[in-house]
C-alpha cells in the first residue's frame, strides 16, 4: 500500500515536471551590449567598473544572472556578451571615484534593450563629474585609534544619503598622529548631508562647539570653480552614554 | 529572525556595510515603489560588528547602535521627530541566535532577530545593499537597493 502510493506521487511529480518543461519559454543567451564611457569633458574613463542590471522581468529570471560587471578596457569601451532578451539597466563606477555613478546620483541611469530583433545594443554613457569633499577628524586624544575596533560599541560612522536614499560610508583616505581624513564625492549644485552619528564619541565642530548625542546633518553645497571647504570635527571624549 | 547576506569577490571580509530595509510600500513582484515611509531600516558595520538603526523615515537619522551578540542592546525605531511610530525592534543580544555572524571564503552572513509591531504592514518588503571596502566603494545593484521578496505576518 505505502509502495503503491509512493509510485503514484512519483508518477504525479514527474508529470507535473513534464508539464512545467514543456510551458516554459526557451531563453536564448546570445545577445551583447557594447558601449563605453566617459566623464561629461569627453575624455575616455579607463578601468570603469561597468555594471549591467536586468529590468525586465523573465519567468526564469531567478534562476539566471540578472547582473553583470566589466572594466572599461582602452577607451572606456565596454562588452558584455550571452545576454537574454529584456532592458537592462548600466551603472559605473569610476576608478578615482570622481565620476558620479548614473545610478546614485541624478536617477537618470541608462538603459538598452535587446531582443530577437535587436540582438545587440550599443551604448555610450557619459558620467558627470562629482566633487570630493574632504572630512577632517582631529582626534588630540587618539580616542578613535584606542577605542575603534577594541572596545565593543566604540565606533564612529559618516556618510550621505544619495539620491537612491542608499546610504554611502565617507571612507577613511588616510591617517595620522592627530586624526584622520575622510572623503566623500557629492554632485555638484545639490544639497546634501553629511550624516554624523556615535553612541559612543562626544564630537565637536571645527570651532569646539559640541555636538549633541544624536544624528547630525551638516549640509553641503558645493558649486562648480567654488572652493572645497574641508569639513572639521573633533573628538573631544568617549564612552557609552 | 532573519538571515541578511552579501557576497564580495573579494572576500566576505570586503564587505563594509550591509544596509537593510523593511518597507510597506513596494511592489510584490518587483519591489518597485520601495523602500519607502514606514521602514524599519538598519545598517550593519561588519569590521565593528555593529548594527545602527535609523528612524522609521529611512533618512539616515541614527537613533542608536550596538554591538552584535553577546552584550547586544535592543534596538528600536522610535523617532521623536517623526511623524511615524516605531515598527520594528532588533534583538542584538538574543539568545535566539547563538551565532548571528558567519564568515564564508566569498558571503557574509548576519542573522538578526528582529520583533515587528502592528504599525508596519503585515506585509513587509524587503531590500538590501551592500557595500565593499574598496576605494572607491562599490555597492552592490549598481548602489540602489536589491528587492528580495516580501514577508508577511498573520
Amino acid at each position: 500500500m505505502v509502495m503503491k502510493r509512493f509510485l503514484l506521487a512519483l508518477i504525479w511529480v514527474i508529470s507535473c515536471r513534464a508539464q512545467q518543461l514543456q510551458t516554459n519559454t526557451p531563453l536564448s543567451f546570445s545577445r551583447a551590449i557594447t558601449g563605453s564611457i566617459s566623464g561629461d569633458d569627453g575624455a575616455p574613463i579607463v578601468g570603469a567598473y561597468v555594471s549591467l542590471h536586468l529590468l525586465t522581468t523573465h519567468p526564469n529570471a531567478r534562476l539566471r544572472h540578472t547582473e553583470r560587471s566589466a572594466a572599461a578596457g582602452t577607451g572606456g569601451m565596454f562588452s558584455f556578451d550571452g545576454l537574454m532578451d529584456g532592458t537592462y539597466r548600466l551603472c559605473a563606477d569610476s576608478p578615482n571615484g570622481i565620476w558620479l555613478n548614473p545610478c546614485e546620483w541624478g536617477l537618470q541611469a541608462p538603459v538598452v534593450s535587446v531582443s530577437a530583433a535587436q540582438p545587440t545594443g550599443n551604448i555610450n554613457v557619459v558620467l558627470k563629474k562629482g566633487v570630493a569633499v574632504p572630512v577632517r577628524i582631529e582626534d588630540p586624544a587618539l580616542l578613535l585609534t584606542k577605542n575603534e575596533g577594541k572596545t565593543p560599541g566604540a565606533h564612529l560612522l559618516l556618510g550621505i544619503g544619495t539620491d537612491a536614499s542608499v546610504f554611502r560610508i565617507a571612507q577613511i583616505v588616510s591617517q595620522d598622529s592627530a586624526g584622520r581624513d575622510h572623503q566623500i564625492v557629492v554632485p555638484f549644485n545639490s544639497s546634501v548631508k553629511l550624516v554624523v552619528y556615535s553612541s559612543f564619541f562626544q564630537l565637536s565642530d571645527g570651532n569646539g562647539i559640541p555636538f549633541p548625542r544624536k544624528s547630525i546633518g551638516i549640509p553641503i553645497l558645493i558649486s562648480p570653480g567654488q572652493q572645497v571647504p574641508i569639513i572639521k570635527l573633533k573628538v573631544t571624549g568617549g564612552g557609552q552614554q | 529572525v532573519f538571515t541578511f547576506a552579501g557576497s564580495d569577490i573579494g572576500g566576505s571580509s570586503n564587505v563594509a556595510s550591509l544596509d537593510i530595509s523593511f518597507s510597506a510600500a513596494g511592489d510584490d513582484g518587483s519591489g518597485v515603489g520601495g523602500p519607502a515611509a514606514p521602514v524599519c531600516h538598519f545598517l550593519y558595520i561588519p569590521n565593528m560588528h555593529m548594527v545602527y538603526m535609523d528612524g522609521p523615515d529611512g533618512l539616515y537619522n541614527w537613533l542608536g547602535s550596538s554591538i552584535v551578540g553577546t552584550g547586544g542592546l535592543n534596538l528600536t525605531n522610535a523617532d521623536p521627530n517623526s511623524h511615524w511610530p516605531a515598527n520594528c525592534t532588533v534583538h542584538l543580544g538574543s539568545p535566539n541566535v547563538p551565532n548571528p555572524i558567519k564568515f564564508e571564503p566569498k558571503v557574509l552572513s548576519l542573522t538578526l532577530d528582529i520583533e515587528f509591531v502592528a504599525s508596519l504592514s503585515p506585509k513587509k518588503h524587503m531590500y538590501v545593499v551592500v557595500q565593499n571596502a574598496n576605494y572607491p566603494s562599490q555597492a552592490s545593484n549598481g548602489g540602489n537597493w536589491k528587492y528580495w521578496g516580501w514577508w508577511a505576518t498573520p
